[in-house]
């Protein structure tokens, strides 16, 4: 006696294939309702309700000693500045009103800068010049001294003291005038009095006090010989004239040169 | 299967519905009864109440739709199994007998049940000398409606190695059944 194999696997179906008993199903049954509510899945439940419980009181707490922690540093401004503009302004909505960060004065200051480089009609050093004063009005504040403040816009040519040259004859010098204060020269004309010399230079005025040198031209009368004047020089900070001193006499028109102090 | 209501009996067997559980568990007892029978279980009534305790213990970790469901369950099922082979082999026990695969009779026509009975035994005889694994291909296929894939991720095999043992499960059937059929 033979089957095919596809009988023969239904009939293996067949004979597997049974709906348990009646009794064997509760029991089965039993036991799983009773896994649902027992043992692994009633811990997990009630961990997770203690968990919730626990978290929950952690949370509120951990909140309130936030808010008063950075309630107090805000009141005080000690928050680092954005956190203190933040703070200050959310709790501006309420009508509340903390000091501004540092950050927010510098972003308002920054915005003027910004402001005036767009805005202004100057252009070359002029503008860089308006710029900088608003960039550095803190610190032109804080400065007392006018004449500490240099004027970068300003040349050695434009910008020199005057000296008054002394001497025997009559001379008059310009001292330059540099960032730092460098030396004024000045040239003094010769005298034209028969029995004098040329007179000195002066030396410039600086902002710093710089050296002036001269240069004194020979006298051009006959008989009598041109000074060489040595400039003097400025050595105030702000009075940079100097008085050149007579150099010893020279020949008609030869000039000569002093070396400045 | 419980097909397009699937999703609903999960969720609500997970919330722990019991009514929920008694569908899922009316789906699945036959094949998971019929499997551990087929494969020799001592006491396959007492394992599939193991094995369903298991399912519902396991349950809310489950995500997937019905047949990795199904998957997952058998999965358990074998595992069971093994371990429960395993057991027996350290106490030494005799494997179960043939008679124990039939223990549930079949009601009608005297002649047809005779009949019957005795084409099932043959054909349960000739399952029992499969080895394990190709027996388990067979159950698995036939009883638990698993694709070759599914079997494969029950048995911890490749997809190829499951369609050999089908093959040659099938091929050993054949001789046992149809001896003077097959070349």
């Amino acid at each position: 006696m033979g089957v095919s194999l596809d009988r023969a696997l239904q009939e293996l179906r067949r004979e597997l294939l049974e709906e348990p008993s009646p009794e064997v199903a509760e029991g089965h049954l039993a036991a799983m309702i009773a896994a649902t509510e027992t043992g692994f899945e009633r811990r997990i439940a009630m961990a997770r309700k203690w968990m919730s419980r626990r978290q929950l009181r952690l949370a509120v707490v951990g909140l309130a000693v936030f808010l008063a922690l950075v309630g107090g540093m805000a009141v005080a401004g000690a928050l680092p500045g954005p956190v203190q503009d933040a703070v200050a302004d959310a709790v501006q909505l309420v009508g509340l009103d903390l000091p501004g960060g540092a950050a927010g004065e510098a972003a308002e200051h920054g915005g003027a800068v910004s402001e005036t480089a767009r805005s202004t009609e100057l252009s070359g050093c002029e503008k860089g010049q308006q710029v900088a004063g608003v960039a550095s009005a803190k610190s032109e504040e804080n400065r007392s001294d006018e004449a500490e403040k240099p004027d970068p816009c300003a040349t050695d040519d434009d910008a020199g003291g005057a000296g008054a040259g002394a001497g025997f004859g009559s001379g008059a010098g310009s001292g330059g005038r540099t960032e730092t204060g460098g030396a004024g020269g000045g040239a003094g004309g010769g005298g034209t009095d028969d029995a004098s010399g040329g007179g000195g230079g002066a030396g410039g005025s600086t902002g710093t006090g710089g050296a002036g040198g001269g240069d004194g031209a020979g006298g051009s009368d006959q008989g009598s010989g041109g000074g060489s004047g040595g400039g003097g020089g400025g050595s105030g900070e702000d009075s940079g004239s100097g008085r050149g001193s007579g150099g010893p006499p020279g020949e008609a028109n030869v000039p000569d040169t002093a070396a400045a102090p | 299967m419980i097909g397009a209501a699937f999703k609903l009996v999960l969720a609500s067997a997970k919330a722990g519905d019991h009514s929920a559980l008694e569908v899922i568990y009316r789906d699945l007892a036959p094949a998971v009864l019929g499997y551990l029978r087929g494969q020799g279980a001592a006491e396959p009534e007492d394992l599939a109440s193991e094995v369903f305790v298991g399912v519902v213990k396991d349950l809310p970790r489950f995500r997937g739709d019905e047949r990795a469901f199904r998957s997952w369950v058998f999965t358990i099922v074998h595992r069971r199994l093994v371990d429960e082979h395993r057991r027996r082999a350290r106490r030494l026990e005799s494997s179960a007998d043939p008679e124990d695969l039939l223990p549930f009779g079949r009601k009608g026509d005297v002649e047809d049940e005779a009949l019957d009975r005795l084409e099932g035994r043959m054909v349960l005889e000739a399952a029992r000398a499969l080895t394990p694994d190709q027996r388990a291909v067979v159950l698995l296929r036939v009883l638990a409606d698993l694709p070759v894939a599914d079997v494969a991720r029950v048995l911890g095999k490749s997809q190829g190695a499951v369609k050999t043992l089908q093959r040659r499960a099938l091929d050993r059937l054949a001789r046992e059944l149809l001896p003077e059929t097959v070349t």
